[in-house]
């Protein structure tokens, strides 16, 4: 019975998880869009920094991360950094897409391009197209949870039960609650992983070196294994370039599931607050990389780096620990999951099919979260179930793709030139860059494929943007109120224009 | 229609980018090169102790900018 302990603990997160997010939309109208898709935008900075913050660390990174370390070493910790950066785009970009979704009534991303660029086609492919990176991550968060469940009973919940299981855990509260109870979760699943991260952190530290520093952890590494101590790290495949440009990447993509979480804040100030603090959520992952370097001691012959933090709890931690490590990694699998079901059902049902359709909203608002459950049965749960090799080179491609849509945000913030043939264009030239560079000719000088996409997009968004006709000055007057006069100071203002015709 | 793109207005705005843009310097090469040593500070490795200061430093940054009002 002791055995199953780690289990149960588990599995209590789940139904904790459930009662939490069920009830945190009570008594609100969740057929509307605006309640379900944003929850009434009404979340305060200490909600949205938990949100943010556990959305960004997925079961990728929390499992991941020890795994690199205990085979790269270092190299592990570009994803604090580029996590630390991220937060930067959500302080800059954050207030601003909160507060023209809230006047111009946007909630996806996908929403504000098609007004900007006066085209619904533009908004509907940028909706298809992201949706294939994020429902790709959903996928990977999902098999991650079936492995933790399967892990912890001993191999009693096999992979498909394991899917089926934290998928329809989701589907419960997140039908009933949307962005709130993802919100309320991601709180809980937050602030659980702070605790797991610096617990089982400290715990590794003291089996395996008598006391609480990490100091002997690294010597012992310096004085055998030196190589693990720098870039480009024990297999020698993350140079400075390579590190650089990786986290270059990671920045300029922001995701649909950060729009839509960006407008869940009650005020352009919450945001603000919460991202400025942002960075310090990922101070979370440092323990977790300290457990991949003791690994590296315990396991010399482990099959798979991505299991080390796992196998060294059940080995040694008691039971209680282990299995609130499991629950850690459940939560930050779930946690990073939910998002992109909700994000995608909110995009397909506001971007793809109310204009294909000419779905009146409250159809629009009855369809979004039933969207969920096609969602999740058709597409997420059995390409978990089997787990296919080539989903990695589908997630390559996703992020390829979600950063190319950088230049195309640029132009709906900070440059009103920018038309639709030049997002258009832009952005299919830099995922076909990225493509042929991910795949047929690697990462040329070490620099990261969807680096020289960005750099393609950038040059053709500007050069067809110029040689394009400009959206119209109404759509301008709305997005840069502040910069009309100084844009059309040599055009004739439009009333003058109308007593010359 | 002009192809101005939107730039800070104010000196704190400008600031502002300028110390963004030396934080993310300060994360990628040639800077990291500096840091990436075998040397233990803190019983930690230098590259982690230069990742672990890059979080405060951008909080710090951030919320420096937030009080002078140098975000446009």
């Amino acid at each position: 019975m002791v055995a199953y302990i780690p289990f149960i603990i588990t599995v209590a997160y789940i139904f904790i998880a459930v009662i939490l997010g069920f009830f945190a939309g009570k008594g609100k109208n969740m057929d509307n869009v605006e309640e379900w898709g944003v929850g009434s935008r009404s979340m305060g900075p200490i909600m949205m920094y938990l949100l943010i913050g556990a959305g960004g660390v997925s079961a990728y990174t929390f499992m991941g991360s020890p795994g690199w370390a205990y085979s790269k070493g270092v190299p592990a910790l570009y994803v604090v950094v580029y996590l630390t950066y991220m937060a930067i785009l959500a302080w800059y970009f954050g207030p601003k897409v909160w507060e023209l979704g809230k006047k111009y009534n946007h909630v996806t991303q996908s929403t504000a391009i098609s007004d900007r660029y006066e085209s619904k086609v533009l908004g509907g492919i940028a909706s298809i197209v992201t949706s294939i990176g994020v429902l790709a991550y959903a996928v990977i968060q999902t098999t991650g949870a079936a492995y933790i469940l399967n892990v912890m009973s001993y191999g009693l919940i096999p992979t498909w039960v394991g899917v089926f299981l934290s998928l329809g855990a989701i589907s419960i509260y997140l039908y009933k609650s949307g962005l709130k109870a993802i919100g309320v979760t991601n709180a809980f699943q937050g602030a659980l992983m702070l605790f797991v991260s610096f617990f089982v952190g400290l715990w590794a530290t003291k089996q395996f070196t008598g006391g609480y520093s990490f100091a002997p952890i690294f010597e012992r590494v310096k004085e055998d294994i030196p190589q693990f101590l720098t870039l480009p790290g024990a297999l020698g495949d993350m140079n400075a370039t390579f590190w650089t440009t990786s986290i270059l990447i990671s920045f300029f993509s922001i995701w649909q599931t950060h729009w839509i979480q960006w407008m869940g804040a009650d005020s352009k100030k919450s945001i603000r607050k919460s991202a400025t603090l942002l960075p310090t959520f990922y101070v979370v992952l440092i323990p977790m990389i300290v457990v991949g370097f003791i690994g590296v001691f315990m396991y010399p012959n482990i099959g798979t780096p991505d299991q080390v933090a796992i196998q060294l709890a059940v080995d040694t931690m008691p039971a209680v620990v282990a299995g609130l490590l499991g629950a850690g990694t459940l939560a930050a699998a779930m946690s990073s999951s939910e998002p992109c079901v909700h994000a995608t059902a909110l995009s397909y049902s506001k971007d793809v099919l109310q204009p294909l359709f000419k779905w009146d909203e409250e159809t629009t608002g009855k369809w979004t979260r039933r969207l969920i459950f096609p969602i999740m049965a058709f597409i997420i749960a059995p390409i978990s179930i089997l787990e296919p090799a080539s989903l990695v080179y589908i997630l390559l491609i996703g992020y390829g793709f979600i950063a190319q849509a950088f230049p195309a945000i640029i132009g709906i913030f900070l440059w009103p030139r920018a038309t639709k043939h030049g997002a258009f264009w832009g952005i299919l030239a830099g995922f076909i860059i990225t493509v042929i560079f991910s795949f047929v000719i690697p990462h040329p000088l070490d620099i990261h494929a969807g680096i020289w996409g960005l750099a393609a997009n950038t040059v053709i968004f500007v050069v067809a943007s110029l040689i394009t006709q400009p959206v119209s000055r109404e759509t301008i007057e709305r997005f840069f109120p502040d910069m009309v006069d100084e844009l059309y100071e040599d055009e004739a203002p439009p009333s003058l224009r109308v007593e010359i015709k | 229609m002009k192809a101005t793109f939107k730039l800070p207005k104010t000196k704190k705005g400008w600031f502002g980018v300028s110390l963004i843009a030396i934080i993310i310097l300060l994360g990628g090469w040639p800077i990291i090169n500096i840091f990436n040593q075998e040397i233990i500070v803190f019983g930690l490795p230098l590259i982690m102790v230069w990742s672990i200061l890059i979080i405060f430093l951008t909080t710090f940054s951030m919320a420096f900018i937030n009080k002078i009002g140098g975000v446009d």
